[in-house]
């Protein structure tokens, strides 16, 4: 649950608990209220009747007593009057079965006066000038009173409950809506769009601190970020120009012909360096690259084998005598090659393996199969060569390490990095076997779906 | 042969006219954008060789200007950036090639031979257009249109389409389709020449009447007409 709902939730949940606490207290309150007024009524009542009540247990005026109704009117009153010896004297109880009990008249007897709540009526007994009067009705008017106070009060707890929740949920979607725009306003932030800043606004609330604070952080970040690519940049530029001049330098003095063989075969040496170190400078310049999420814009249906062709011709410029084995298996009718990529990136990586095909195999060959079938498209390269050994085939896709068969070759350690890194942007695998005794295998593997 | 090369490095402008006046080439080599422009404007020239960070206007910006007017001179650009984006740039400019820094001087000559020859080859190509029923193929544009309608094919098929379709009825055997289309030290065995067949076939021929690609069983493939 997030802090917006927790916030509202909690709100409006102490709210209902406070207002339904005290309209219970309120309730009761009344409840008992309306009990001790309608007791006292039923005493006013048996002491109005005593009064009709001589000496001789006889009743004065029986039709006089029964009308001498108090204010407060008292429906269905069911009077009994007995003597010291519990005799009956009154009774206007007709044809039906008296509603006190044995215990009631016990209570009576001792105390002096009883009151008990019946499933409806409400009895009341007192004991004046040595006679027992009991009463017996129900209090449709007080119970109406509390039935409507009920009622009233469970409405406004409805009512108001619903409000301040909605209110509540309201009110923390408005205080926590900053939060809101800084989420989004984050997830937008990349290398690529450091620029983006977070609203401000001049109110002194702890969220937009919070604002101020992360942009000032982001613009370092932006000025720092700015800063190390313009250094990619411009460093690369200017190793490479000097690269470049080292090269052309080299190559134009080998063509003279008056050098021996001796010192043509040093600046076939040297010339191998330049080129060696200007690659490397390429791949690391590459593996930054590839941090950076615009190229995610620039992919497209890319046909495998014209990858690997392309990957062939090129490796071919430096490697005369390079030779490739194609070939292809579809596992259904409805494979076309084709994955979602880019292209010279994807070049990249044939490149990579062909080259190291052509360097560390005994022959200048490499076996390719592309097979595919409904969930993958699978390119296997082979070749014949020094095995890699356990240990080295854990570590080869990891920068800078070299297995023990590169011994004696030139190389940066980068090369089989960057296939990885380039084939983890496009959500495909490669991985590295060894078969028998002399044959490297690397399987990239591209899911279709 | 006239070249002209935009390089502001002295020593490098120096060294690569040196190698391409020793390859036959001559090489004229200015230093900046703007220089370059009124160069282009005033003498003839076979090749631009262009540099992109050079002062006042820049390589990719001389391309832009260049393509204004002329659109048919190679232009190679040579550049320390490899990166795809400035890859990008330069071809949108309609660069021809893009060149990183430092290669091989064998390479560019390569290059620029390459392209001498197509632009040669273009003016010099007597029937641009085979046609076949409804099929089209622009050989010059690389394009193939069925009924109207473009079929876009990777090289490697169109290479083949084209040979069969350059000998209309003549059966070429998997073997020979194999060498012709992928040349020597490529080697395709015969399954993946089918592979190829097929996905031209499901490219040219399905969903129309008439079937152009035909195989005859123990030969190999041809192309006709035939319902």
């Amino acid at each position: 649950m997030n802090i917006k709902n927790k916030i509202a939730l909690n709100l409006s949940l102490l709210f209902s608990v406070f207002l339904g606490t005290i309209l219970i207290i309120i309730y009761l309150f009344f409840a008992e209220f309306r009990k001790s007024e309608f007791v006292n009524v039923l005493k006013d009542r048996i002491s109005t009747i005593s009064n009709y009540f001589n000496e001789d247990e006889a009743i004065v005026d029986e039709s006089k007593m029964i009308n001498d109704t108090p204010t407060y009117s008292i429906h269905q009153e069911e009077i009994e009057v007995f003597n010291e010896k519990f005799e009956p004297i009154f009774s206007n109880i007709t044809g039906k079965k008296n509603i006190w009990n044995e215990g009631d008249l016990l209570a009576l007897k001792n105390t002096g006066s009883v009151y008990r709540r019946d499933t409806k009526a409400e009895i009341y007994g007192e004991k004046i000038g040595g006679r027992y009067f009991l009463i017996a009705s129900e209090d449709f008017m007080g119970k109406e009173k509390l039935k409507y106070l009920g009622s009233l009060m469970l409405i406004s707890f409805i009512v108001a409950s619903s409000l301040v929740w909605i209110l509540s949920f309201l009110f923390a979607k408005r205080m926590m809506a900053p939060l809101d725009i800084f989420q989004e306003k984050i997830t937008r932030i990349s290398a690529n769009n450091l620029t983006e800043r977070l609203p401000e606004t001049d109110k002194k609330d702890e969220i937009n601190l919070l604002a101020k604070v992360f942009n000032t952080m982001l613009g370092r970040i932006d000025r720092s970020y700015s800063s190390q690519k313009e250094f990619n940049a411009s460093a690369s530029h200017e190793i490479k120009t000097p690269l470049t001049r080292m090269a052309f330098q080299l190559e134009n003095l080998a063509k003279l012909e008056n050098e021996n063989p001796q010192t043509k075969k040093y600046i076939q040496g040297i010339s191998d360096e330049v080129y060696q170190v200007s690659d490397t400078v390429n791949s690391l310049l590459l593996l930054s690259k590839l941090e950076e999420e615009h190229l995610r814009d620039d992919r497209s249906s890319v046909r495998i084998d014209e990858v690997i062709f392309d990957a062939f011709e090129d490796v071919k410029r430096n490697f005369e005598n390079f030779e490739i084995n194609f070939d292809i298996h579809e596992e259904n009718d409805s494979g076309n090659l084709t994955v979602k990529g880019i292209k010279p990136l994807l070049e990249i990586v044939f490149i990579n393996l062909f080259k190291n095909a052509c360097l560390y195999s005994f022959k200048k060959e490499v076996n390719v199969d592309i097979s595919e079938d409904d969930l993958n498209l699978t390119v296997v390269v082979k070749s014949k060569g020094d095995l890699i050994s356990e240990d080295d085939s854990q570590k080869i896709f990891d920068a800078f390490k070299r297995g023990s068969n590169s011994q004696q070759r030139s190389g940066s350690g980068l090369g089989l990095r960057i296939c990885k890194r380039i084939l983890d942007f496009h959500h495909a695998e490669i991985s590295y076997r060894s078969e028998g005794s002399e044959l490297n295998v690397f399987v990239v593997k591209f899911p279709l779906v | 042969m006239r070249i002209l090369l935009l390089e502001d490095d002295l020593i490098l402008s120096a060294e690569l006219s040196k190698f391409l006046e020793d390859n036959n080439f001559e090489v004229k080599r200015v230093y900046d954008g703007n220089l370059f422009l009124s160069e282009v404007k005033q003498n003839n020239y076979e090749l631009f060789l262009l540099d992109i960070n050079v002062p006042k206007t820049n390589g990719l910006e001389v391309c832009e200007k260049i393509r204004e007017e002329d659109k048919n001179t190679p232009i190679i650009m040579i550049s320390a950036y490899g990166d795809l984006s400035d890859k990008k740039d330069a071809f949108n400019r309609l660069a021809d090639d893009y060149l990183v820094k430092p290669f091989q001087f064998e390479e560019l000559l390569m290059r620029m031979n390459s392209l001498i020859r197509r632009r040669s080859s273009d003016k010099n190509v007597s029937e641009k257009v085979i046609t076949i029923e409804d099929l089209k193929i622009n050989k010059t544009e690389q394009k193939v249109f069925r009924k109207g309608k473009e079929i876009i094919l990777t090289v490697k098929e169109f290479q083949l389409l084209l040979l069969l379709a350059e000998n209309p009825g003549k059966t070429f055997s998997k073997q020979q389709i194999s060498e012709m289309v992928w040349q020597h030290n490529f080697n395709t065995n015969t399954n993946t020449v089918e592979v190829y067949i097929n996905f031209l076939r499901k490219k040219i021929d399905k969903g129309f009447d008439v079937k152009l690609i035909h195989t005859r069983s123990g030969f190999g493939y041809f192309l006709n007409p035939q319902k």
